[in-house]
């Protein structure tokens, strides 16, 4: 009832914005990577393009671009030449298009937005000091406030969804293929979400600078007290055959299904995606069974 | 010195390596196994004890696997270095791998339920059609040596790039292949060991009874068909044997890169002359070399025990050939396919100026017409506002194609191996190095630093290469061999990267297909102006490349002084490879397509056919640019893949047609 009421709120915000776009005087942005487009989707600024939107819409899932915005072509190579043809005021990159940085000066100022530095202070921390100074630099500060503050509550739903949860370390993984996970750990935005909740983290072990690790299954025999959370559901099949691999199908919390899916959250991109995870991961863990 | 004199019988590389693997794997055995556990529980584990269910689920079946996987690996490089007296012959030239995973790709992308059940089948299926390709298009030469190495690099060549096609717009969903094709031995369970098995013990059998062809197979065509061989037909059952050795292995535990290119080799270095002896070491060095680099993987920290094995051979593999290199006697190498078959043209001077009239159109073309936001445009002159978006790319993928073909070309001439493609100089490796470690360690590396870490990397590795050079018995293809050597280094990297699942990724991808993308104005008049030395070149070096593949007697004699024209020639290729790769990245295939199709159109001349090469590499460059940049507007495919995606057809069927 709650997320329903503000995903309507959080639409008709953004729907509201939109027809302010349109006008003469508003800024028009252009997302150079999905964490941009995401955090200018969450002040409730329409990007005039955003790269590879079908599969933003299928990975990152929100905030939902709306139909009108332009397709962009690759992540990695967004097309200079229709960028020419949009004119935008201000393009809005990540590190991954910094080498561009110099080029793309021809076209528009590019503002570099980064909410995952690589030190180990807290994610969700670093996420909302660089959607604060985005929306500093598009006059969006009281987007930015509303945004907040909408975040801050869904968080708190959160918690209360958890309130009961039982105290089991949780392995956060993403299944890679049948015999590999993708393992979320220190230094993870997903880890932060965690520290909220006073859920411990199952894996210890090293992460890359974006908080994750590639393991093998078997690993997972380190803590045969936990619980699995798998993020992404778009590889159950092969999750089923990860699980059934007789090392892990012996483990206790395999054989008493101390499992749980929940849809696709990008593991990146600040606070957006720090809110979808931390509503998917509530409602998945909250549930009565795990009480 | 000693090491090399040392080695008189295969025997001491195999109980070398045998050691070290025993010792190794006791050690990880032992570190598993929990105090007062009984041995034998490793066979009988109970369930409820983790300790014991890892070591019966997943050390022991990998042990078996690795065992398993390298001895067929060595057995197939063996077969196939005899069939086609090439020593750089090994499973991945024939694209037998590369079709697996191609196939592997589609099918995960477009029916993904197939694969739940029936990957093995989709991997077997993809080997068979990579190889019913290259006897397709070797049948008419009765599958002769040249023709077959040949159309084996075309096809993974080929496979290769359409699958880096799928990959540069599907990464986020190909995960799992990225895995697979890194080539890990880890295992979960006894069904990898299960499925090798008895494969293996059928197609080993089937070695066996191909003893005394292969033997006679390794002679030239002229003495086998006078001992009354049916050459084609024992060609074709060999290349089947080893075709399948390879798909089998490929299929249960990805691509093992070296194992089947060094084994055979320290097999035949250490003292295995005859066939048989050959083929039963080359499997036994085989089955311990990767068996104890897997254990080697196993024994690391756990962080780096992630490291695919099959790209860890590499990185062990290549210093031993480096010491082997020497030793190594070279079978007789593949000629380029020339003289009579070919027409020559009458009036080539003529045919070069069409060719630089149509360049010339191309790019007036290319900067003029394109897709757009409003659809197709046209707009002449500089006075359009896409101008200067259009001709910096437009002139790079020109430059870079015309370099890398005429690096292609030299190469070509001067080893006398028409595998010979820039890329396996080793150079556009170390450009690719030098920029990766640039990615990992810099924060946002601007495209200036790009470019300084590419050139550092590049000229790391020339230095390397003339330094190398100098001593004796570094000649020619055994400094190709260096070169293969060092690229599988660089392999290695991007393996780990693609399974730690890099966000940073991406980025890489598109840069190593060959993409114009980043080019700057000045990047693209540089690179100009480098073609243009390197024309200018052409003059002096012509009468040492057209009597170098003459062969090493008849250009002394001739007076080509060998040491000093080979490292000249060397510099050139790689200063020019070196270029093309930093501005534009590897394009390795029109290193191979300008040349040929140079001289499948009928340029015989050396000082003629590099100039023409360079004509056509960048003729087809900047079409492919073209044709990347428009045809799925706004996504754009990168010049080198696309160029290899459709020229690569159009270049088999002419080599079909012509030989």
């Amino acid at each position: 009832m709650h997320r329903r009421t503000f995903i309507g709120g959080a639409s008709a915000f953004l729907f509201a914005r939109q027809g302010n776009a349109a006008g003469s005087n508003a800024i028009k942005t252009i997302a150079l990577n999905w964490p941009s487009a995401q955090n200018l989707l969450a002040l409730g600024i329409v990007p005039l393009g955003i790269p590879e939107i079908e599969r933003y819409a299928r990975l990152a899932v929100e905030p939902q671009a709306p139909a009108n915005v332009r397709e962009l072509g690759l992540r990695a190579e967004p097309n200079l030449e229709l960028l020419v043809s949009l004119r935008p005021d201000i393009l809005v990159l990540g590190d991954d298009l910094a080498s561009m940085r110099e080029r793309l000066g021809a076209i528009a100022p590019s503002y570099l937005f980064n909410p995952d530095q690589a030190d180990h202070s807290d994610r969700l921390a670093n996420g909302r000091q660089a959607l604060a100074d985005l929306a500093t630099r598009l006059n969006a500060g009281s987007a930015f406030q509303a945004f907040t503050a909408s975040f801050e509550r869904e968080l708190d739903d959160a918690r209360q969804r958890l309130q009961r949860y039982d105290g089991r370390p949780l392995f956060v993984a993403t299944v890679l293929d049948d015999r590999r996970m993708l393992v979320f750990g220190r230094n993870s935005l997903f880890q932060s979400v965690l520290d909220r909740f006073g859920i411990e983290n199952a894996w210890t072990g090293f992460t890359s600078r974006y908080g994750h690790a590639a393991i093998n299954v078997d690993r997972l025999a380190d803590r045969p007290d936990a619980r699995l959370l798998c993020v992404g559901n778009e590889r159950v099949v092969t999750m089923d055959r990860l699980l059934s691999a007789p090392v892990i199908s012996s483990l206790s919390f395999v054989k008493n299904r101390r499992i749980a899916l929940i849809p696709e959250v990008l593991f990146y991109g600040g606070l957006p995606s720090a809110r979808r995870f931390s509503r998917l991961a509530s409602l998945a863990l909250g549930s009565e069974e795990y009480r | 010195m000693t090491l090399e004199k040392g080695i008189r019988h295969p025997a001491v590389p195999a109980v070398l390596l045998a050691m070290l693997a025993l010792m190794l794997a006791a050690r990880n055995i032992v570190g598993l196994l929990p105090d007062g556990m009984a041995f034998g529980s490793i066979l009988f584990p109970d369930h409820s004890v983790t300790a014991e269910m890892l070591l019966h689920y997943t050390i022991l079946p990998r042990v078996v696997v690795a065992l398993m996987a390298g001895a067929g690996l060595g057995l197939a490089g063996a077969i196939l270095q005899r069939i086609l007296r090439n020593p750089l012959a090994e499973p991945a030239t024939l694209g037998i791998s590369a079709g697996a995973h191609l196939l592997l790709a589609i099918v995960t992308l477009f029916c993904p339920a197939i694969l739940a059940n029936g990957r093995e089948w989709t991997a077997f299926a993809g080997a068979l059609l990579a190889l019913l390709a290259i006897l397709a298009l070797s049948w008419g030469k009765g599958l002769s040596p040249v023709t077959v190495t040949l159309s084996g690099l075309i096809v993974s060549l080929y496979c290769g790039a359409a699958s880096a096609v799928l990959t540069l717009f599907n990464h986020d969903f190909l995960v799992s292949i990225f895995l697979w094709g890194a080539g890990y031995l880890d295992q979960q369970d006894w069904g990898g060991a299960g499925f090798l098995a008895p494969r293996l013990v059928v197609l080993a059998i089937l070695a066996v009874l191909l003893l005394r062809p292969l033997t006679l197979l390794g002679l030239d065509d002229s003495s086998a068909r006078s001992l009354g061989l049916s050459l084609a037909a024992y060609r074709l059952l060999a290349l089947v044997v080893a075709a399948a050795l390879t798909a089998t292995i490929t299929v249960s535990v990805g691509i093992i890169s070296f194992v089947g290119l060094a084994a055979p080799a320290l097999a035949r270095t250490s003292g295995a002359r005859r066939t048989g002896a050959h083929l039963a070491w080359s499997a036994t060095i085989g089955a311990l070399l990767l068996t104890a680099t897997d254990q080697i993987v196993l024994s690391l920290p756990v962080t780096y025990r992630l490291f695919p094995t099959g790209a860890v051979t590499a990185l062990l593999g290549a210093p031993l050939l480096f010491l082997l290199i020497r030793r190594l006697k070279m079978l007789a190498p593949p000629r380029t396919a020339g003289g009579p078959v070919l027409g020559r043209l009458r009036y080539p001077q003529a045919a070069l100026v069409v060719l630089a009239a149509l360049i010339v159109l191309g790019l007036w073309a290319a900067v003029s017409i394109g897709n757009g936001s409003q659809g197709w445009s046209f707009s002449f002159g500089t006075d359009n506002l896409l101008f200067d978006w259009r001709w910096p790319r437009a002139l790079a993928a020109f430059s870079g194609g015309a370099m890398l073909a005429l690096a292609g070309a030299v190469l070509q001439r001067m080893t006398g191996n028409p595998m010979a493609s820039p890329e396996v100089l080793g150079v556009s490796s170390g450009a690719m190095l030098g920029v990766i470690v640039l990615l990992l360690t810099a924060n946002a590396p601007t495209r200036g630093e790009q470019i300084l870490a590419g050139a550092a990397g590049a000229f790391a590795v020339l230095a390397l290469m003339l330094a190398l050079s100098r001593k004796p018995g570094f000649s020619g293809d055994r400094l190709l061999l260096i070169g293969i050597a060092l690229s599988s280094v660089s392999g290695f990297v991007m393996a780990v990267l693609m399974a730690a699942q890099d966000p940073r990724l991406s980025q890489l991808l598109a840069w190593l297909s060959g993409s114009t993308y980043g080019v700057r104005p000045e990047e693209a008049l540089l690179a100009t102006a480098m073609l243009a030395a390197a024309l200018a070149c052409v003059p002096p070096i012509r009468r040492w490349l057209e009597l170098l593949p003459l062969g090493h007697e008849v250009a002394m004699a001739s007076g080509v002084p060998m040491t000093l024209s080979r490292n000249l020639l060397f510099s050139l290729c790689a200063l020019l490879t070196a270029g093309a790769t930093i501005l534009v990245g590897p394009l390795s295939f029109s290193g191979l397509m300008g040349p040929h199709l140079a001289r499948l159109a009928g340029f015989q001349r050396a000082g003629l056919q590099l100039v023409a090469s360079a004509l056509v590499g960048g003729l087809v460059l900047l079409v492919a640019d073209w044709i990347g940049r428009n045809v799925i507007f706004p996504f754009q495919i990168p010049a080198g893949l696309l160029a290899t995606v459709v020229g690569g057809p159009l270049l088999l069927a002419l080599i079909g047609r012509r030989s």
